[in-house]
């Protein structure tokens, strides 16, 4: 049976929540729609924490498999679809490698390395949508405006799963210096996409 | 010695960290207390996550495999299949307000929650690694759907509205049962011609002029069985129609209907 209709334009052209909305009777246009719109967010963010395309392609699955059996598990009125997603993705990945103890393939990156992966191209991206294109050029841009050391902390913190004081102890650093790095970090971040967290 | 409990400066202080996911457990459970009776910090917190949320976007963006996507496309198209009564599935409207409608009440919403409930809990034993699971997670699904349907026929207050066949589709026989009271509806249909495999049967709750659409089905031996739970639809529908559309369904009716039946009266 075949699950693409003519009517596929159309669905790219519906917004994410009325997608979602039509999973609640298993629609699985809208399911294709939603896997062609950010299959590849999911699964570039999944990789950047598990830092293995076989654990990243398992998180893929898992995490949309679980949006196709609980369309309800996402509640509009809590905020955007996708920042629910991208929310939903880092933490099931940042559970995925505490569970395997694979933390120290991730903190072996060099600082060079990592540093590549936070300032990526400015240029339209086409693995993304318009609209996430856009809001990547923006975060970019807001992470290249603040110091380097915030910048790594905050990346600790969030790509890597650490608690402050476990960041405080890898990087030999006082652990009211690191709380207050990434207070200021987040502050900067904050002002900088204002528009986009309002 | 007792712990004081965080004010809102110290809760402010915390809440990037927490957003990051780098608070300890002790915490992330002091914050969410805080956070739940106040209103400042809860939106603080809100927009901390935001914030947190498009880092995401920073990584480096690569295409996953083309096989990963129709892997998880054919999976999804699979438990669809599998699902109870043929090769229809579970139609459900999960329209989220409880708002009651007539005399779709306390008991209605009682039985939306518990097949929510049921679904759930037998979604969560699914498991796509093997088909062994799928089979008995969908006789899993069916029997409860069937015991829903017992629920409907038993119920006092059923009721049972016949399915006018338009010109085009004469010989097509069907009726939409329900019960207010369990706030579950049922459209039987039965001598369904076969539809190419691009197309679907799709049944939809008319309000006037607009359309809710509430399933599709691919016949099996000429019958379609749908199943909706209307506890939650803020509205009673003036009718129910039934539509010939593309494989997947669609967000309009494709018209004239295939077949069509108004409530007069009847709630």
């Amino acid at each position: 049976m075949q699950d693409v209709s003519p009517d596929e334009g159309a669905y790219n052209g519906l917004d994410d929540e009325e997608l979602m909305r039509r999973l609640a009777y298993r629609d699985l246009q809208a399911f294709r729609a939603l896997y062609k719109r950010y299959g590849n967010l999911v699964f570039s963010a999944s990789l950047r924490v598990v830092r293995d395309t076989q654990i990243a392609e398992d998180m893929v699955q898992e995490i949309f498999l679980r949006i196709w059996r609980k369309p309800e598990s996402y509640l509009p009125q809590r905020g955007r679809f996708a920042t629910w997603l991208t929310s939903v993705t880092r933490n099931r990945a940042v559970d995925e490698v505490r569970s395997r103890n694979r933390r120290f393939r991730y903190e072996a990156a060099s600082p060079e390395e990592q540093e590549r992966e936070f300032a990526g191209p400015e240029r339209n991206d086409p693995a993304l949508t318009a609209e996430l294109s856009d809001q990547r050029r923006l975060i970019l841009a807001a992470l290249a405006g603040i110091p380097a050391e915030q910048r790594r902390i905050i990346e600790l913190a969030y790509f890597g799963g650490l608690t402050q004081q476990e960041i405080a102890d890898r990087l030999s650093q006082p652990l009211g210096t690191v709380k207050t790095r990434i207070r200021l970090g987040m502050q900067k971040l904050r002002a900088a996409l204002a528009l986009e967290v309002r | 010695m007792r712990k004081e409990k965080l004010d809102c400066q110290a809760v402010m202080d915390l809440l990037d960290a927490y957003a990051l996911g780098a608070v300890d457990k002790a915490e992330a459970k002091e914050i969410e207390a805080h956070v739940a009776d106040c209103v400042r910090c809860w939106d603080e917190l809100n927009r901390a996550q935001r914030t947190a949320a498009l880092l995401v976007l920073s990584v480096p963006v690569q295409e996953a495999p083309a096989a990963l996507g129709e892997r998880i496309i054919g999976m999804a198209r699979d438990e669809r299949r599998l699902s109870p009564f043929g090769q229809g599935w579970l139609q459900r409207l999960g329209l989220g307000r409880p708002v009651a409608v007539g005399a779709v009440g306390v008991a209605g919403l009682a039985a939306l929650v518990f097949s929510a409930f049921l679904q759930v809990q037998m979604n969560d034993l699914r498991d796509e690694n093997g088909s062994l699971e799928r089979q008995v997670a969908a006789a899993d699904t069916e029997l409860a759907q069937q015991q829903q349907v017992q629920a409907v026929l038993a119920a006092s207050d059923t009721q049972k509205l016949p399915i006018i066949p338009t010109r085009s589709s004469a010989d097509v026989t069907g009726d939409y049962t329900w019960s207010a009271a369990e706030g579950i509806g049922m459209l039987n249909l039965r001598d369904l011609q076969p539809l190419s495999d691009q197309q679907v049967y799709q049944m939809w709750f008319t309000f006037g002029s607009q359309a809710l659409p509430a399933g599709t089905c691919v016949p099996l031996n000429g019958r379609c069985d749908f199943i909706v739970y209307f506890g939650s639809i803020r509205r009673w529908p003036d009718g129910v129609g039934v539509s010939v559309e593309p494989a997947g369904g669609s967000v309009m009716p494709n018209k004239p209907w295939f077949l069509f039946a108004r409530f007069e009266g009847t709630q």
